[in-house]
């Protein structure tokens, strides 16, 4: 009996005055904002770039998909896969700060990718493989990782 | 207002003066002279050109030494030979630069009167339209190219000649301007026509890529400068978003804080509704895009706080509730500064973002820019999506009105700008052989960079 009383009066209330709930948040409000990515740099070549060039453009593409599609778990690992492919030519050319410029490009959204993935460790790896190997963005690199949270 | 216009004492002038203040003087009669013409200087100074008083300094160091020696003739026949020389040199970079604006510099190796006398043989061979191009560049002379070129080139020879788009942009500014370098091959020894000849073909050659890259060039250069500000622009946004957020987990716990205090009194509604109002607001602000939207959202977000306000004076002073609510509106502000950062560094994104877009439009203009399948996405993520943008829209229309026609050389066939830069040489320098051995390019030559030489051979 004192249980229904009990009910009774909890409907009667919840009729008379809902309870205000706070804002459902959405994944926008709650979260923050999402970050925005780095255009890659544009190359120019006397002679022709060579193939890779188009294939990191094509890539890149590929991965800013991904990522504008909320998938950055696929986007980040084309990131890096991208720098890969515009590897510093060998003897150096003219477009080679060129190629070192995008090559930063593609670590950024990586890192950023990584992040919004959740996946600090996964950004952490990626950019000490690529430390190894990038020579001319070692510093830049250095700063990315620290800067990983 | 009528004004007169004062006529600039050019290099030819001043060396002009000087030549007569040398000629045949005794050592008190080529002392006078270099007093009045150092006078004149001094006294019209505004009216010289850079290379008339680049002309004079080369000749008050020679009088200058002449006159410690106190030499009795005046300045001596071989200084004056030498001087005479200097300012021969002087005087043509200077008509080199006044002809066809470009900046002309020594690298590791000087220019000579000679080499600079066929720049402005084979600059003067092209239509003045063409010419136009040439501004702006600089016109270097270095012995040999630099490693990275010559990498470049491989195993196709050494390279004589360089057209450098210098494309390369760092914060905003380009690294250095395009540029003409010619090299040590370009100039065979000897003065004989065929050495000219040889110069004359290389230069226009070189100045044939600056036809037809420049304006993809420079449009690449502005599209990248935009990029840069971008770039930076986007540092700062993601900057901001990191820094604001942990402030959003802070202030979402105080709000469930403050929603789950019981009983739920109508005071605590009233506090909550405006509550909400400005997690609605703050989220506007956060995603602004342009400063009159950030001030407008901070508008908005002053009103509701106003609100605010008014229903927390309704809660009693001390309590559960009061403590959840003035927890909240701790957080609240403390994520609205941090929001406002992020709008803030929005709006100067999304500017420069459109900067970038705007440069991209007119990129388009002049190059052939390929960009992967947009999927209907926004026209704003187009950049990200460029796949290629080397080819200029006068070389997609110069391969399309050559088609199999033979390259004019063996070095033109190597890749297509080089295959451009030949027949440009060719046709600027001889007309009527392109038109009878290569019609095809003639023809194009023909109708979009007509040489003034080109005329119609006469009817058999």
């Amino acid at each position: 009996m004192l249980l229904l009383l009990f009910m009774s009066s909890m409907f009667a209330s919840a009729a008379n005055t809902p309870e205000v709930p706070v804002e459902p948040l959405t994944a926008e409000i709650g979260k923050g904002a999402r970050p925005t990515l780095y255009n890659l740099p544009l190359a120019h070549s006397r002679y022709e770039l060579p193939a890779s060039y188009v294939t990191a453009r094509e890539l890149f593409a590929s991965a800013y998909q991904d990522f504008a599609d909320e998938a950055p778990e696929l986007a980040a690992p084309k990131f890096m896969a991208v720098a890969a492919l515009l590897k510093a030519p060998k003897p150096a050319t003219t477009y080679s700060v060129a190629f070192a410029d995008m090559r930063l490009a593609s670590y950024r959204n990586a890192v950023l990718c990584f992040q919004e993935a959740g996946d600090a460790e996964g950004a952490r790896k990626a950019l000490a493989k690529a430390l190894q190997q990038d020579a001319e963005n070692a510093e830049a690199i250095k700063k990315l990782v620290a800067g990983i949270r | 207002m009528n004004e007169t216009a004062v006529q600039m004492v050019t290099s030819r002038d001043m060396a002009n003066a000087i030549a007569s203040a040398t000629t045949g003087t005794d050592a008190r009669a080529a002392t006078a002279q270099h007093t009045d013409l150092r006078n004149y200087v001094n006294a019209n100074r505004a009216n010289l050109s850079p290379d008339a008083i680049a002309q004079f300094n080369a000749y008050e160091t020679t009088a200058n030494r002449s006159e410690a020696r106190r030499d009795v003739g005046g300045i001596p026949a071989a200084d004056r030979a030498a001087l005479n020389s200097t300012m021969e040199l002087n005087t043509a970079r200077a008509t080199v630069s006044r002809d066809f604006g470009v900046n002309v510099r020594d690298g590791n190796a000087p220019w000579t009167t000679e080499e600079l006398s066929r720049v402005h043989e084979s600059f003067s061979g092209m239509p003045p339209a063409d010419r136009t191009r040439l501004q702006g560049l600089d016109l270097i002379r270095d012995h040999a190219a630099s490693p990275e070129s010559q990498a470049e080139m491989g195993t196709r020879g050494t390279v004589a000649g360089e057209y450098s788009p210098n494309t390369h942009t760092t914060n905003g500014v380009r690294d250095r301007p395009g540029s003409i370098s010619m090299f040590d091959t370009a100039f065979p020894a000897g003065t004989t026509p065929a050495a000219r000849q040889a110069s004359t073909h290389i230069i226009t050659h070189e100045a044939g890529h600056a036809v037809e890259g420049r304006a993809r060039d420079d449009a690449m250069v502005a599209w990248s400068m935009a990029n840069d500000g971008r770039s930076a622009a986007n540092t700062t946004l993601n900057a901001a978003s990191n820094a604001q957020a942990p402030d959003w987990p802070a202030f979402n716990n105080a709000s469930r804080t403050l929603a789950a205090v019981r009983p739920q009194t109508d005071e605590i509604r009233g506090v909550l509704t405006a509550e909400n109002t400005i997690t609605t607001r703050m989220s506007a602000l956060q995603s602004a895009t342009t400063p009159a939207a950030v001030a407008q959202a901070q508008t908005a977000l002053d009103a509701a706080q106003t609100a605010r306000d008014t229903a927390l004076a309704r809660l009693p002073a001390s309590g559960p509730a009061r403590e959840a609510a003035d927890a909240r509106v701790a957080a609240g502000n403390t994520l609205e500064t941090s929001t406002r950062a992020v709008g803030n560094a929005r709006a100067a994104f999304t500017t420069q973002d459109t900067a970038t877009n705007a440069r991209l439009a007119e990129l388009r203009q002049v190059a052939t820019v390929t960009v992967a399948t947009a999927d209907g996405r926004r026209a704003s993520d187009t950049n990200p999506l460029i796949t290629s943008a080397t080819r200029s829209n006068e070389l997609a229309a110069y391969t399309t009105a050559r088609g199999r026609e033979a390259a004019v050389s063996s070095y033109g066939a190597s890749a297509s700008p080089e295959g451009y830069a030949e027949a440009y040489a060719l046709y600027q320098r001889d007309p009527g052989f392109m038109r009878d051995h290569f019609p095809r390019q003639y023809a194009f030559f023909h109708a979009n960079h007509l040489n003034p030489r080109d005329v119609p051979p006469p009817r058999p």
